[in-house]
């Protein structure tokens, strides 16, 4: 009897860790992203260069009136800077900071799709090989028989992480002649 | 009955009067206290008593009822103010103040005094003479309680209840109650003049209404505050039954309070009292939002317009934006707040302090109506207090080293504050020792901020305390420190976007300068643009705009303006703008900060525009130069300058180049190259 | 609050009791009309209630009124304490017909 009453509330759990992702291309990459942190997606339509900011820092734009930070994750991965194509695309994320939710901008060279990746085909980090700091990926997770990097937001887009490497950037930054 | 809203007013109310107590009590330790002031001090902690009986806040009420006791006998003179005296009451003060604090975060409210302000009450106890203190006053019925007070006089009030009292959670009855602790009420008459017959009746619907006498001391403005909770739809009319005491040739003698006069009109209050509506802050921050966003809203129509070509249209979204422009001016008004607000805590806080410190300083403030946004206000205060603490304890020397260099003993601290070209200006000084130069410069160098003082502005020097990491336990005592050096100061006047600007004289004293914007909201900029970036240049910092002549020698920044010399930064060269083809005819914006001028080389002047502002966030608090973001017509962003770190970062960049040729030709001629 | 009609010897009798305020006004002006509407003489006890504001106090005016006017009789045979106080505050033995110390 107890059994059967638990069985279906196990399955419900299981479907509920299926979590979906939406899959996007960085660098001929591909990489995931949990899409309950995803806010929305807009085409790349401009922004504004903000001074004396670490490279990784492309910008701000005006997203309805609030003015949302750019990141160039790929330059954050210590890779070449995101060249703007007429597929490049701005991932809106939901990062919460000190108890407030900040919306931060992830500078993409094109979109592909929203997946559902099950947790057993989600299989823990490599201790080496992806080129990527071990705390930025959450899991490599199968899609369509490839595995590809679920990128871990809290750490990738960690404001204060961010924060302190554009203040120390800025403050050593070597006069130019 | 939701009280928490009425609780909310008493709250804010107590400690507005006991602000008054305080003010009024620091003055007696100067100048004696009239009458009047004396009468003051009475109803200040008559009228908390009164409201927080009103609550049930018995220990509130217990307390103030035996301070009260010997405030009436201050006024009545029976009993003198001395400096003992005054200390005590400044310590009830407190005692009250804890009690009501108490009274805003416990469920349930005191009943008991605490031990802490049972000593005081004891201590008052002492101090009064002609009438027992009674341990638990609460045992006294409240309608004698104002049976020994004298100078009471007589009213005749009638009062009709609006109809929706009763639906708003009021009771008359208990209303008048309330008045009738504050005296004596005859020939009560309760009338019904609108009764309908029971089948018609409106349960919730009040028909009451009152006409009796209350002979009473207390204040017309008391009287009438008890129906402050039922004002509405209701008619309220007190009249003075004592005759108008005329005022006599001769002064009253002293100890005799003289009749006020202004009890007897019927309306007495003060001019303006009662006129305001609190607002809770926030509504009044989202209207201030979304006028922002009717600013950029009006700013878009008025691009589409001109690109239109329509006259008729242009005209209409003119009339609009003037009209955006009265509202947004309107809003932003309604924030502004005197900075009297602040500069009231620190009388107290001297007192405390030099007494505290063995040291007799004197407070001078000035310039307390000048206003300024409510938000900067409440950000304001911790480092206004940081400084004058510092001033206090560092500032003003001990009082025999002021005798041996020939100064007043007397120490003197200003409080000053001001407008100034758009800006809102809080000075501190002090007339202490100044700062030694040589101190701070060696000290800088223990704790290894600088290498040496060479070359160092008095400025630059100054800034040091503003250092994290040079006001370490050594030079900041208890007093001061509380935890926190002058960087955090410094720290938290820069996110209001202000600076501070420091004036020293050695053995003369200390001036530390504030200067903050009017508005944290919306700016008037003038836009100009560099490369393919727009920036946003505070438009009351703009002088005069020139073209830019070029220059002979490609090393010199600067030009000669009307007989002066006037640097000037080339804002392509100073954020690295490189990649748009530089135009033929370039232009150099005049700026003033402060009482400074320098020039910043811009591509294109694109005109004025108002914008709201929109700070860039956390990510971007390393960011120099620019102060935050706002939103133009197009919906692009533009970066809005900060002047005054512009030039720091100029003269920053500028050190290290020289620095920098310095190293290399030496090396250069080490190598032998 | 409790409202309980009792026959006392010659006269009918609606006893309140405990606190009678603005929380019954409405229960109170719907069992006193109906009353009213049945009866031609009332007689209300107030001795046993603990409390009682203006709303209570105006109900019980407008049934004293009432009854008058449509030539009956309604009127207060008994208070209490918490009654005799607030009638006596707002001077109202008259109007009730009440004698209080």
């Amino acid at each position: 009897m107890n059994k059967s009453h638990h069985e279906p509330a196990l399955q419900e759990a299981g479907q509920q860790d299926a979590q979906q992702y939406l899959t996007f291309l960085l660098g001929r990459e591909t990489f995931a992203i949990g899409i309950s942190g995803i806010r929305e997606i807009i085409e790349f339509g401009g922004m504004t260069s903000v001074p004396l900011m670490p490279p990784f820092l492309r910008g701000v734009l005006n997203l309805r009136g609030a003015v949302v930070p750019v990141v160039d994750i790929s330059v954050r991965f210590g890779r070449e800077e995101t060249p703007i194509g007429p597929q490049t695309c701005v991932v809106i994320l939901e990062v919460a900071h000190e108890g407030e939710i900040q919306y931060v901008g992830v500078l993409v060279d094109s979109v592909n799709e929203v997946v559902e990746i099950a947790a057993e085909d989600i299989e823990p980090p490599p201790s080496f090989g992806s080129m990527l700091r071990p705390e930025f990926i959450q899991g490599m997770g199968k899609v369509n028989g490839q595995f590809v990097v679920l990128l871990s937001v809290d750490y990738v887009l960690s404001i204060d992480e961010m924060a302190q490497i554009s203040h120390v950037a800025e403050s050593s930054e070597p006069a130019h002649e | 009955m939701d009280l928490s809203k009425a609780k909310d007013t008493f709250l804010q109310e107590a400690r507005e009067l006991l602000q008054q107590f305080e003010t009024l009590l620091l003055k007696a330790e100067s100048a004696s206290l009239d009458s009047e002031d004396l009468g003051a001090l009475f109803r200040t902690v008559h009228t908390i008593k009164g409201s927080a009986g009103l609550f049930g806040f018995e220990a509130i009420v217990s307390f103030c009822h035996t301070v009260e006791n010997v405030l009436a006998q201050l006024r009545s003179g029976t009993l003198s103010l001395t400096p003992e005296l005054s200390q005590l009451l400044l310590l009830c003060r407190d005692g009250i103040s804890r009690l009501v604090d108490d009274a805003e975060v416990s469920e349930t409210p005191l009943v008991e005094v605490p031990e802490a302000e049972r000593a005081l009450q004891d201590a008052l106890a002492s101090v009064g003479v002609h009438e027992e203190t009674p341990a638990k006053p609460r045992s006294i019925p409240v309608a004698t309680m104002h049976a020994d007070v004298d100078d009471a006089q007589r009213w005749h009030i009638r009062v009709k209840f609006g109809a929706d009292v009763l639906r708003g959670g009021v009771d008359p009855i208990a209303c008048l109650r309330y008045l009738s602790t504050l005296g004596t009420i005859s020939g009560m008459q309760t009338l019904f003049p609108s009764l309908p017959a029971l089948d018609e009746l409106d349960p919730e619907t009040c028909y009451i209404g009152f006409d009796f006498t209350l002979t009473s001391s207390a204040s017309l403005a008391e009287i009438d505050g008890t129906f402050d909770f039922a004002r509405e739809g209701s008619e309220i009319e007190i009249k003075s039954l004592t005759p108008v005491a005329v005022p006599a040739a001769a002064p009253a003698p002293d100890n005799q309070p003289e009749p006020e006069a202004r009890h007897a009109e019927p309306v007495a209050r003060k001019p303006g009292e009662g006129k305001f509506l609190k607002v809770e802050a926030a509504k009044l921050d989202r209207l201030i939002n979304l006028v922002g966003e009717l600013v950029i809203a009006g700013a878009a129509a008025n691009v589409l317009s001109v690109n239109r070509n329509d006259n008729q249209m242009q005209e209409a979204i003119s009339t609009i934006s003037t009209l955006i422009e009265q509202i947004r001016d309107g809003a932003l008004n309604m924030r502004m707040v005197p900075v009297g607000e602040i500069f009231q805590r620190f009388p107290r806080v001297v007192r405390d302090v030099a007494h505290e410190l063995g040291k007799d300083i004197e407070l001078r403030i000035s310039g307390e109506e000048t206003e300024l946004d409510k938000s900067m206000v409440e950000k304001l205060t911790d480092p206004l207090m940081h400084i004058v603490r510092n001033a206090l304890d560092h500032g003003i020397e001990p009082a025999a080293e002021r005798k041996s260099s020939g100064k007043p003993t007397r120490g003197k601290i200003e409080l000053m504050a001001y407008h100034e070209s758009g800006s809102v200006v809080l000075e501190v000084s002090d007339d202490g020792g100044g700062i030694r130069r040589d101190k701070v410069i060696h000290k800088a160098v223990e704790r290894g901020l600088i290498e040496s003082g060479a070359g160092l502005t008095d400025a630059q020097v100054y800034h040091l305390l503003f250092e994290p990491g040079f006001s370490t336990a050594e030079a900041v005592t208890n007093l001061s420190g509380r935890g926190v050096g002058m960087d955090v100061v410094k720290k938290n006047i820069e996110a209001l976007r202000g600076e501070i600007e420091i004036e020293s004289r050695e053995g003369q004293g200390t001036t530390m300068r504030l200067r903050l914007p009017l508005t944290l909201a919306i700016i008037d900029g003038f836009l100009v643009q560099v490369g393919p970036s727009q920036f946003v240049i505070p438009l009351d910092m703009v002088l005069e705009c020139i073209e830019l002549v070029t220059q002979e020698s490609r090393y010199r920044r600067y030009i000669e303006l009307r007989g002066e010399v006037l640097p000037y930064i080339d804002v392509r060269d100073i954020f690295d703008i490189h990649d748009a083809a530089l135009p033929s005819y370039r232009y150099i914006v005049v700026v003033q900060y402060g009482n400074k001028r320098a020039g910043l080389v811009v591509d294109h002047l694109l005109g004025e525009l108002q914008v709201v502002i929109k700070p860039l966030g956390k990510l971007f608090r390393g960011a120099q130069g620019i102060s935050g973001s706002a939103i133009l017509g197009s919906g692009e962003v533009a970066l809005i300058l900060d002047v005054p770190q512009l030039v720091q970062v100029a003269c920053r960049q500028e050190k290290e180049e020289i620095e920098h040729h310095h190293e290399r030709s030496h090396t250069e001629h080490a190598c032998g190259k | 609050m409790e409202i309980q009609i009792e026959e006392r010897e010659s006269e009918r009798v609606l006893a309140l009791r405990g606190e009678v305020n603005i929380y019954h006004a409405a229960q109170l002006r719907d069992a006193l009309l109906a009353e009213l509407n049945a009866q031609s003489e009332i007689g209300l006890d107030l001795e046993h209630v603990s409390e009682m504001d203006t709303s209570a106090i105006q109900i019980v005016v407008a049934l004293l009124r009432t009854a008058a006017d449509q030539g009956k009789l309604a009127r207060v045979v008994k208070v209490g304490s918490a009654a005799a106080n607030i009638i006596r505050f707002c001077n109202l033995q008259d109007e009730l017909g009440l004698q209080l110390p």
